[in-house]
């Protein structure tokens, strides 16, 4: 019977598909969105002149209901479009100089969303005892600027990188005893002692 | 046995390239930016095929270049373009590109697309003792990156431009001639700082 279970665990760890095993790392700027499609979709329903700020709330873009969001003043938002002499704030969309020019009652929005996944992939046995870590990181992100007055949309803008794939393959043939001695040297790793004064 | 042990040791401390002898085993680490390419030599070739005022949108996203369908493609806005070739007071919009010109005049209908497909490996060298004992670290960090923003107006692309490093080279090492006892009482003082 024992030989069995170990047979067991043995196949299981050496089974490739083991990877669904393998740690899942996902983080998130709190936002309702699972994909950049999906978001990228609630920004293009916001229309310059029509949209409200009721009408974002309903897109859950508020700074209230996501944390993605944050409120800007106009200065923020002249240093953005007007950050030097060589810039001239007459270059920028009609609506942004509105913004600057009625100062405090310009309504700013600052959207940021960012979505990443660590998965590691690969044989859990290796992984588990640190001869091989194969790591993949997935994500996107999505930025967003809305300017308003009067909650009415004065002008909106947005970048992003639509996708985000890395990989990481870190080889340590002697598994877990390789950095035996690094972890009584804290920070030592590949040559660079980091943390000691 | 035992004196073969003892030999085998010896052998290891006093070789100079003991991962010569026992190859493989020191540690490995490779990171990759995903990219259709596998070399600078190919995302430069690839880059070259971009011709500014004939190529498309469709043209890029063949060439691998376009955010829809390669990993990695930021879109940057106008503003973001208008900030890189105008970053201090000194300089003039005028004195740029008129590809560039023409993108902050466009404003929302001009895009920046920049990507940075990157490898890049550290690899441990020299005597697997000494590197395990923390008595000395010798890392050669290889690799390539390479950089590209290309400005596209309505589906035409009006400018690009590109740096990168071909064929990045650099070693680190790091020798603690009391190895694992070199940092004993930080260490100590570590622990009790946590402990307290």
């Amino acid at each position: 019977m024992k030989r069995v279970v170990a047979l067991l665990a043995v196949s299981l760890a050496l089974a490739p598909g083991c990877g669904s095993r393998l740690l899942t790392r996902e983080q998130a700027r709190t936002a309702p969105w699972k994909s950049f499609r999906k978001a990228k979709q609630a920004y293009d329903q916001i229309v310059v002149a029509q949209t409200t700020a009721a009408d974002l709330e309903g897109l859950r873009l508020d700074p209230a209901s996501s944390e993605a969001s944050t409120v800007v003043t106009y200065v923020d938002v002249l240093e953005y479009f007007a950050p030097n002499k060589g810039i001239a704030l007459e270059a920028a969309d009609p609506g942004v100089q509105r913004c600057v020019h009625i100062r405090e009652h310009c309504i700013a929005w600052r959207i940021e969303i960012t979505r990443r996944k660590q998965r590691r992939t690969g044989m859990a046995l290796l992984d588990w005892m640190l001869f091989r870590r194969t790591t993949r990181t997935s994500g996107w992100d999505l930025r967003m600027l809305v300017l308003m007055e009067d909650d009415l949309v004065l002008y909106k803008l947005w970048s992003a990188r639509p996708s985000i794939l890395e990989y990481r393959d870190r080889i340590w043939p002697l598994g877990f005893l390789t950095e035996l001695f690094s972890v009584i040297v804290p920070g030592i790793v590949n040559g660079h002692s980091e943390s000691t004064p | 046995m035992k004196s073969l042990s003892t030999l085998l040791i010896v052998f290891a401390l006093s070789s100079q390239g003991c991962s010569s002898f026992l190859p493989g085993l020191l540690p490995d680490e490779r990171r990759r930016t995903e990219s259709p390419w596998s070399s600078f030599e190919e995302a430069k070739a690839a880059f070259d095929l971009i011709a500014i005022g004939e190529s498309t949108s469709a043209d890029l996203r063949t060439l691998g270049f376009h955010p829809e369908s390669t990993p990695n493609v930021e879109i940057l806005t106008y503003v973001d373009v208008y900030r890189r070739f105008v970053p201090n007071d000194g300089i003039r919009l005028e004195d740029q590109d008129p590809g560039v010109q023409d993108c902050v005049r466009q404003r929302e209908r001009c895009n920046g697309w920049q990507m940075e497909p990157r490898t890049e490996r550290d690899k441990r060298q020299g005597n697997l003792l000494l590197d395990w004992f923390t008595f000395r670290r010798q890392v050669e960090s290889t690799g390539w990156s390479f950089r590209s923003l290309i400005v596209v107006i309505d589906e035409r692309v009006v400018y690009k431009l590109w740096e990168g490093n071909p064929s990045e080279m650099r070693y680190a090492d790091s020798i603690r001639p009391l190895g694992p006892l070199q940092d004993f009482f930080f260490t100590i003082n570590l622990a009790l700082r946590a402990l307290l």
